[in-house]
């Protein structure tokens, strides 16, 4: 199929940059999210790629030719976008066919590939209705459809799923993984929903503010972030971020609590820290696990139940809340001290002033 | 015509009579069904009460003239009589609701509670719309607007009556209603005539190759000797506004299509200059447009009037083609070059089908400006491409006025205007419909 490169690709709309120099890398069958709040460049960066926004600097390469100043036409690239953008004058039919005709196919293979895409995606009940009188996930599957019947060399999706309610959500983002793996098509994803991005990409790229922030596997951008926005935007809830003071492998926190580093860390954190300094302690909430002696007291703030585990949250005094996830059949009632402890091998540190994770010298 | 002196026209004694007739026969119906009979019966009834309230309004009319003559003011006896009588077909209705019997076939009320209604309600309403009482006022506010729609359409009905008239029915006072229709006064206006002396008559009678319009005019003492203009003034009409809307349709769309998706250098400017040409009254520049088109040979063509019309209607169409087209997403035609169309292909193909509503409007508007303009088709044309608005009023000439033969006109001269408003109502009023782009 295709691969995909930026080099050093920006758009600025007049002073303001959407999207910064950016370097991407999308393999052969790939499926890549960017993944970032609203406003940061993510459908910018799409439109690029596809042509429909001409680049302010850099080069974009398919399949290893440039096609930077080439037409959207001439690049073999489909788009599904954020708001579908079906014809309202044409039936579903009608839609899908539209792109087959720019071709100049025969009409019964238009016919035969309409119906093909429409079964695939279990819509062939819908066919000869307008996109007006359709429901959410119809259109849905139409724009899919739209995309699928051509087989381009890569697929462009802004958001395909921004518009449906979260159970059908889930039904078609395994319809489209399914797709994909079927597929094997290059494709690059978009969206605002870090759950969304974990489950289906191969590869995601975190951007904020017009940058990339990381490019990395889902477990990648979960366990190691690249910087504080990325621990804070991965995962519902984010990472847990405990400020304090590192002095020679222990970490003072609020209120005359310590942590000491696990053995690993502190040559990295010395390093860092050059012996004495501030960090920020970073920690999932599956990490934390509370027990009668362990290490780190806190009081109980709130605990809600989410089915099959319960979420603390424990404050850790100066109105630092954690969250720690324990079993479903754990009980707390508020204002109770607790104390927990962290598994050493889910810990992480960042800088305060630069925002960047510490990288270890020896992973632990 | 009914033999009774009174100080309205007949015309209006019909008027009110169909109007209380209708009244009756919309609202009476709402109750009878409620009540479990035939809505049949209601109209029945209800035509009934209505007709008796007609027969009301016209005595009272009758019995108030001496009034009328006392107080010197006609206008005081004819709202005396309406009140009273629509006090009467109130009274009468309300009547009617409370006395006719619920009837005892139609089976159990589907709603048990008072009041409730007799089938269920399988359409979205609120409760108090199904109430009986409130469709019945609902069917008398609907006969009131019918009726005052009506109203307006008068002078067109009149038209249309006068155009089938004979001359003395035509010229009739107090004006018929009721009349033997011909169309003398249609051949008239298609055909020029002489007037024929009693031999000539009695020659052409006797002759067998007469058709039907020979005949008709033969009635009258008129020989057929040739086709009149209007037909030639109609032709006219037809082709330069026909030619200038498609013009100023087109041009239209392809100039508000660059305004809305391009950037176009000085854009607010530009529309605003084009706006600029309709901000004083056309008729200003009559005269300089005469010697203009005087001196560039466009006086009495075709293309001049074209060419101004066009003009005229460009800076209208533009304006309001640009709203519709702003309106459709840039997504739609984005979709459709991604998919490898060129932007000439999505415009026909994605931007003009979903403009149709605009483009429909546009092309109403336009047409409707170029057909009845009426100032420069008088001073900028005098045969060649006259126009048949300033031919019409021409037709009263001197002499006899041929009423019917001028209503026979206008009346056609309506007609192409209604076919294209009534061609285009399925886009005019199917509203500016989105597809599937997402709320948000
Ligand atoms: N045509 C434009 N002219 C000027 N600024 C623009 C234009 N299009 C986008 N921007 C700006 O560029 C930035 C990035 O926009 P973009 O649409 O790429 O964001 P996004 O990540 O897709 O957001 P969302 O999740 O809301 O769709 C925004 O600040 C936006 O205001
Ligand atoms: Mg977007």
């Amino acid at each position: 199929m295709a691969t995909i490169e930026l080099i050093n690709v920006e758009k600025k709309f007049g002073d303001v940059h959407a999207v910064k120099p950016m370097n991407l890398t999308v393999r052969d069958g790939e499926f890549v999210v960017l993944l970032g709040p609203s406003g940061c460049g993510k459908t910018t960066t799409l439109r690029m790629i596809s042509g429909l926004e001409a680049v302010t600097g850099g080069q974009i390469l398919l399949n290893g030719r440039d096609v930077t100043w080439e037409r959207p036409s001439d690049r073999d690239i489909a788009f599904v976008f954020q708001f579908f953008a079906l014809y309202s004058h044409m039936t579903a039919r009608e839609n899908i066919a539209f792109p087959l005709q720019a071709q100049g196919e025969r009409r019964e293979v238009v016919r035969q590939r309409v119906e093909d895409v429409s079964r695939l995606l279990r819509m062939e009940h819908v066919l000869d209705v307008r996109p007006g009188a359709l429901s959410g996930g119809d259109q849905q599957r139409v724009a899919l459809a739209r995309a699928l019947v051509r087989h381009p060399a890569a697929f462009l999706m802004d958001e395909p799923l921004g518009a449906l309610d979260a159970d059908f959500r889930e039904t078609m983002r395994a319809e489209i993984k399914r797709l994909h793996i079927d597929q094997h098509a290059t494709t690059v994803y978009v969206t605002h929903d870090q759950i969304e991005a974990m489950a289906m990409g191969d590869r995601i790229v975190v951007m904020s503010d017009a940058d990339v922030q990381q490019v990395g596997t889902p477990a990648e951008v979960y366990h190691d972030p690249a910087n504080l926005f990325v621990a804070r935007f991965i995962g519902s809830p984010g990472m847990n971020l405990v400020p304090g003071r590192y002095v020679r492998g222990v970490l003072h926190l609020a209120e005359g609590a310590t942590y000491k580093v696990p053995d690993a860390w502190a040559p990295s954190l010395d390093a860092a820290t050059r012996g004495d300094g501030d960090l920020i302690l970073g920690f999932r909430p599956e990490a934390a696990t509370v027990g009668v002696d362990s290490a780190i007291p806190a009081t109980v703030y709130a605990t809600d139940l989410h089915g099959g585990y319960t979420m603390l949250h424990l404050e850790l005094g100066n109105n630092t809340i954690i969250h720690a996830r324990t079993t479903r059949e754990a009980k707390y009632a508020i204002n109770t001290p607790v104390r927990f402890d962290l598994d050493p091998a889910m810990v992480r540190f960042f800088d305060p002033a630069t925002e960047a994770a510490i990288i270890p010298e020896v992973r632990a | 015509m009914f033999g009774i002196d009174i100080p309205l026209p007949d015309f209006w004694v019909v008027y009110f009579f169909i109007f209380w007739v209708l009244v009756g026969s919309t609202a009476a119906p709402v109750v009878f069904r409620h009540k479990g009979h035939h809505p049949l019966i209601g109209i029945v009834v209800g035509a009934a009460v209505g007709a008796l309230s007609g027969i009301a309004f016209t005595l009272l009319l009758a019995a108030l003239q001496p009034l009328a003559d006392l107080l010197d003011d006609p206008l005081a006896s004819i709202l005396v009589s309406i009140v009273v009588s629509a006090a009467i077909i109130l009274a009468l209705l309300a009547f009617v609701r409370r006395f006719v019997p619920e009837s005892g076939g139609a089976g159990p009320r589907a709603v048990e509670a008072a009041g409730g209604p007799r089938a269920p309600v399988t359409y979205s309403a609120r409760v108090d719309k199904v109430d009986p009482g409130w469709q019945s006022v609902q069917a008398l506010r609907a006969s009131v607007v019918i009726m005052l729609a009506g109203l307006t359409l008068i002078p067109v009905i009149w038209m249309a009556m006068t155009a089938f008239k004979s001359y003395p029915d035509a010229v009739a006072s107090p004006p018929k209603v009721v009349f033997d229709p011909t169309l003398e006064g249609i051949v008239t206006l298609m055909t020029k005539r002489r007037n024929l002396d009693s031999a000539q008559i009695a020659e052409y009678e006797a002759r067998d190759d007469l058709n039907w319009a020979d005949r008709i005019m033969l009635k009258s003492g008129k020989a057929i000797i040739g086709q009149s203009d209007y037909v030639k003034r109609l032709r006219n009409s037809l082709i330069i506004a026909g030619t200038s809307t498609v013009l100023s349709v087109s041009m239209g769309l392809l100039a508000a299509y660059a305004f809305s998706r391009f950037r176009v250098p000085g854009e607010g400017d530009l529309l605003f200059f084009i706006l600029s040409t309709r901000m004083l009254p056309p008729v200003v520049v009559t005269i300089p447009i005469f010697l203009m088109y005087r001196e560039l040979g466009l006086y009495d063509t075709h293309l001049g009037l074209i060419a101004l019309y066009t003009a005229f209607n460009l800076s209208f169409s533009v304006w309001l083609l640009k709203g519709f087209i702003d309106e459709i997403p840039k997504e739609y035609e984005e979709a459709a070059l991604v998919d490898g169309y060129t932007r000439l292909q999505a415009f026909r193909r994605i931007v003009m089908p979903e403009a149709v509503t605009g483009i429909a409007a546009t092309t109403v508007f336009c047409f409707i400006f170029a057909w009845n303009e009426y100032a420069f088709a008088l001073m900028l044309t005098t045969d060649k491409a006259r126009t048949a608005p300033p031919h019409i009023p021409s037709m009263i000439g001197s002499g006899v006025v041929e009423w019917a033969a001028i209503a026979a006109g206008s009346l056609f001269f309506l007609i192409p205007v209604v076919i294209v408003t009534f061609a285009l109502r399925k886009y005019l009023l199917r509203g500016v419909t989105f597809g599937a782009i997402r709320q948000g």
